[in-house]
């Protein structure tokens, strides 16, 4: 079990920061999804993300209580990235107040990308997906993924 | 009857030119997922694109255990989006592949302003099993 220090808690809330969800099946076979943002629980030992059901039917179908699971996270400004590896506690439906932080979520994220030519719109109408699924992961490991020499290193965690 | 092969469109061929990068996810023997931003999946021919190995270690230490991938692409115009299920056939490090990817990894870095910091160490090879729309931007 890992504890989230304050630079992790800082970097997972700092914008515009882009997050994926990744797991594998019996056979090995990965999949991976684009979630609807990311939240750090009080005890730092648990993150709660929002997976967009219509693109992540087969991954949503592999969740259960125990499985592995890896959320990788990149700011899409400054490139710093973290990949934090665990296992799922829990899934279930959004509740509209889920929802809502979502869609702020998505709203901030595509605004700022406009910087690098992106269209906002088109990118939220994109990303933006109901109905989704609230998804509680317990952290174990924390990577440093930033692209650089030497990246890849695990980040030492309580 | 034989199922067709999956075959790379024309469109999709714009959502591999680096301007998004996409995201790959592979898995280690033991089932620990792995998921990675990757500046170029370059298109070989229609039922084959290669990988640009650059920082990944984890992710070749995986394929080397494991040869199942997925990765979503990107349109930057639309976004529409493609996942592709691959499975890894070989690393090359020469030959025509290799040194197109070495001069389209070039322009991305220059697009990025990060000139002289990506250099390609091998094009990983792999072979398209499936794709699937995630979503359609040019009728949405």
């Amino acid at each position: 079990m890992a504890v989230l220090n304050e630079y992790l808690r800082r970097q997972i809330g700092a914008a515009p920061t882009a997050f994926w969800v990744s797991n594998c099946d019996a056979e090995g076979a990965p999949d991976l999804v684009r979630v609807l943002g990311v939240r750090a629980e009080p005890d730092g030992e648990h993150l709660v993300t929002f997976i967009p059901a219509p693109y992540a039917q087969n991954l949503i179908a592999q969740l259960a209580p125990g499985g592995k699971l890896t959320l990788l996270h990149a700011n899409v400004r400054t490139y710093v990235s973290l990949q934090f590896k665990g296992r799922c506690v829990s899934h279930r439906p959004s509740t509209a107040e889920e929802v809502e932080f979502q869609r702020r979520y998505m709203d901030g994220f595509c605004l700022e990308i406009q910087d690098q030519g992106l269209a906002p719109e088109v990118a939220f109408a994109a990303f933006f997906r109901q109905p989704s699924v609230t998804v509680v992961m317990r952290v174990e490991e924390v990577y440093e993924q930033t692209p650089k020499k030497g990246s890849g290193g695990r980040i030492h965690v309580e | 009857m034989m199922k067709p092969m999956p075959a790379i469109t024309r469109h999709m061929l714009s959502a591999m030119q680096g301007v998004v990068p996409s995201t790959l996810a592979t898995c280690s023997a033991d089932g620990t997922p792995n998921v990675t931003y990757i500046s170029q999946v370059f298109h070989v021919d229609d039922h084959h694109v290669a990988l640009s190995w650059q920082f990944m270690n984890k992710t070749w230490r995986n394929l080397s255990e494991n040869p199942r991938a997925a990765v979503v692409i990107t349109c930057p115009d639309t976004f529409s989006m493609w996942k592709l299920r691959l499975r890894f056939l070989e690393k090359q490090t020469e030959g025509p592949v290799f040194d197109l990817m070495d001069m389209q990894l070039m322009a991305i870095a220059s697009m990025y302003h990060q000139e002289g910091s990506f250099n390609i160490k091998a094009a990983l090879i792999c072979e398209v099993l499936g794709i699937e729309v995630l979503y359609d931007g040019y009728n949405s």
